[in-house]
């Protein structure tokens, strides 16, 4: 109990930092949260886009073009001028820039437009080719009718109307309701990194206290054996950890109140508790093979950043090889991830990998633990 | 006594394990993670695969399914546009919801498309399906209005040549994914304060016991500081080079071919970095504990609202607060980067730097005035 009385003193010192380290990996997270759902390489829901149709034609064919555009997309004015074009392509303020160069009309009809009619799109663009297959299919439809003998009116009302002509796409009803991924799924996606850094910086200095040789011979020649001393700082970690977590789920709540309270945001909870686990025992660990402030933050970076990276935390793991989800199987994060995955999709139960998942983050939270008692059995041991 | 002081500098710094670690190691490590996690993105995302779909016949349509069978069978692009599977009604359902295809094409009275989710595979079939709807009504209007122009129609058809020239936006193809070793080179530059704060606790008595010797010695404050300052930052700035060398032979990274401006991005960079320690080591009254909070705050917050982590926060910030993109050192470095690769005249590279070398007088001023002519009532 005294071991873990000043423990719980000491945090008490450090309080502005830890809150420092909280507020700040919070902010973080709340920012990859409110990006992160947008940014998803895989999906794209068809929706209007921002183009820019910079036009030195002037012509019937151009103003068609313009007409069509400005019907199925945002229209954005950009100068090409000056290179702030660029700028508004690399900030997504436009998504496409057409440019019907002089004489576009005249060389459309003989065939030769390639030269009269350019396009700008940003470098990792994956919604580009569906404004220019729009485009290129109303231009050749425009081409028919004109071929075909109709007249310039005629030609440009019916491939204007050709091209409202398409097929209504179905949602297949589940039997099961299908939930879709939230800001709260983001949210809950980033914890691993989120939380080992936060635990790793906020705890790992006040462990590192009873590390020192001065402290550590006072505490060894008392009557309190080594397991009980490591029982109550486990438990004083605990506890500093249990703080950490609430302050995490209240943060939750603040921003995603009617997502948090329901069986989903319960299943979210349990899961990053499991994860946290991991995170205390990785702390203890790291706290015995650190011997300066700087060094700490060295482990919570180096493990927190390439776990999520190579875990699917940052990229999604459908996007990384094989060879690395293969080798993050023996990474906490992946089983972690698997859950959080699960639940983007939640059909209202969980399947077995997802029990075995949680199993599997309860096992290392074990392991890791178990490896720091013995680094500190040894180092006694040595020292005797 | 100035080459001395820099010598020394140099040799303990390179013994301290920790500063190595963040300074040389750390960056080499995070871009090997990067490599290994984003080498599977440009052909898992980016490039083109057939996508599986399942055909269910209602009702004959064979114009629909002619153009099937040929767009099954063209593999002009290395794979064929689509896999197609036809099946029953209930087979298919099967097959959508184990996400064995991405979509159903139901032949009926009219064609429907019915999915399980959003996505580009999704969108890709729709918009097959769109074309085939749209190429049918251009040939019935025609058939019915000029039937004598509808085999010329039908031959002008079959050339499917692009009319759009698709311009890049730089001269030089452009890794998508090349924001986050941008953002990873401005980290590892303002790591350099992991340096620069070791070199100002030693610098001064409150905090060290070499910095209680250094200040009893008789060499000249300033000599003393620009000496250490400088072996710090050369230090830091073989570390950089040792992370360009490796990005760009290791790893085999494009960073563009203006070598002499990237490395004057890492001088410039490193310098802030460098410097940003100075200042924070120096600030007196604040624990050591505070100081690294600080310090680990102040450069890993810089290099995420870079892009460090999620490469479109950067976009993010310049839609809702602009100003946080003028005024973060690691988006500056970030942002120099960038332009020189999109950029075809150095305006916004020059503008980036004159910024980052403000940052770099301001710390290196306010550091100074901090370290010099100090004394202690008692330590």
């Amino acid at each position: 109990m005294q071991v873990y009385k000043t423990f719980l003193k000491i945090s008490l010192k450090s309080i502005f930092s830890a809150f420092a380290y909280i507020i700040a990996f919070l902010t973080l997270s709340m920012l990859i949260t409110q990006t992160g759902n947008k940014s998803d390489i895989s999906s794209f829901v068809s929706e209007k886009m921002d183009v820019a149709v910079v036009d030195y034609d002037h012509t019937s064919t151009s103003k068609a073009l313009y007409q069509f555009v400005s019907k199925k997309h945002n229209i954005k004015t950009v100068n090409m001028k000056d290179d702030t074009w660029r700028d508004e392509l690399f900030y997504r303020n436009v998504d496409y820039i057409v440019i019907i160069e002089k004489g576009f009309e005249k060389n459309y009809k003989s065939s030769n437009s390639l030269a009269y009619m350019k396009s700008y799109t940003n470098p990792d663009s994956n919604t580009s080719f569906i404004i220019r297959s729009e485009l290129e299919t109303f231009l050749r439809n425009l081409s028919y009718y004109k071929t075909a003998g109709f007249s310039e009116n005629e030609s440009i009302k019916k491939a204007q109307a050709v091209a409202s002509i398409h097929t209504d796409t179905e949602f297949k009803k589940n039997d099961k309701k299908v939930e879709q991924p939230t800001a709260m799924s983001y949210f809950f996606s980033f914890a691993p990194y989120v939380l080992l850094c936060i635990l790793i910086n906020t705890i790992g200095p006040m462990l590192m206290i009873w590390n020192r040789a001065e402290i550590k011979t006072r505490t060894e020649i008392s009557s309190l054996s080594l397991s009980k001393r490591n029982l109550a700082l486990i438990g004083a970690v605990g506890t500093c950890a249990m703080v950490v977590f609430f302050i995490y789920l209240a943060t939750c709540v603040g921003f995603f109140k009617e997502d948090f309270f329901s069986l989903r945001g319960l299943y979210y909870s349990i899961n990053a508790f499991l994860y946290l686990l991991v995170c205390i025992a990785a702390t203890y660990l790291v706290a015995q093979l650190s011997h300066k402030l700087n060094a700490l933050s060295m482990w919570s970076n180096g493990l927190g950043l390439s776990t999520s990276f190579l875990c699917g935390v940052f990229v999604i793991r459908d996007l990384l090889p094989d060879q690395v989800i293969s080798f993050s199987k023996c990474l906490p994060t992946y089983w972690y991830i698997n859950i959080t995955e699960e639940l983007k999709f939640f059909d209202g139960s969980l399947s077995k990998l997802a029990y075995q998942s949680a199993g599997m983050q309860l096992l290392f939270a074990i392991a890791i633990y178990a490896i720091a008692l013995i680094i500190i059995k040894n180092r006694q041991q040595k020292a005797i | 006594m100035f080459l001395h002081i820099y010598k020394y500098r140099i040799k303990s710094l390179l013994r301290s394990k920790e500063e190595v670690f963040w300074c040389f190691l750390f960056p080499i490590l995070l871009a090997t993670c990067f490599h290994v996690a984003f080498s599977a993105i440009g052909t898992k995302a980016y490039d083109f695969h057939s996508i599986p779909v399942a055909i269910v016949t209602e009702q004959e349509n064979p114009a629909f399914t002619q153009t099937l069978d040929a767009i099954a069978k063209d593999d002009s692009q290395g794979e064929p546009f689509l896999i197609v599977k036809k099946v029953s009604s209930q087979k298919a359902n099967d097959l959508l919801s184990d996400k064995k295809v991405d979509a159903i094409i139901t032949l009926d009275e009219q064609l429907r498309v019915t999915v399980a989710q959003n996505g580009l595979n999704q969108t890709a079939i729709q918009s097959f399906v769109n074309q085939f709807l749209q190429k049918s009504t251009v040939i019935n209007d025609i058939a019915s209005a000029h039937p004598e122009t509808l085999n010329q129609i039908i031959e002008q058809m079959k050339d499917e040549s692009s009319v759009i020239k698709e311009q890049s936006l730089t001269k030089s193809k452009i890794d998508p994914l090349i924001c986050y070793y941008l953002s990873l080179i401005g980290m590892a530059a303002l790591f350099g304060g992991f340096l620069g704060t070791e070199c100002a606790r030693q610098m001064k008595a409150n905090l060290s016991n070499v910095g209680m010797r250094k200040c009893i010695s008789p060499t000249h404050r300033l000599t003393m500081i620009l000496a250490e300052f400088f072996a710090t930052y050369t230090l830091h700035l073989l570390a950089m080079m040792v992370l360009l060398l490796y990005m760009i032979f290791g790893l085999h990274i494009d960073l563009g071919n203006q070598i002499g401006y990237l490395i004057l991005t890492c001088i410039t960079g490193s310098l802030v970095g460098v410097s940003s320690g100075f200042f924070i080591g120096s600030l007196s009254k604040l624990s050591e504990i505070a100081k690294v909070t600080i310090f680990l705050i102040f450069s890993l917050g810089s290099s995420f609202l870079s892009g460090l982590m999620v490469s479109d926060i950067k976009i993010a910030i310049q839609h809702h607060a602009p100003i946080i993109n003028h005024i973060n050192p690691g988006t500056l470095i970030q942002d120099a980067l960038y332009s020189l690769l999109i950029f075809e005249t150095h305006e916004r590279f020059y503008t980036n730097m004159i910024t980052l070398v403000i940052y770099a007088v301001l710390f290196c001023g306010a550091s100074y005035f901090m370290t010099r002519r100090e004394s202690y009532a008692s330590l």
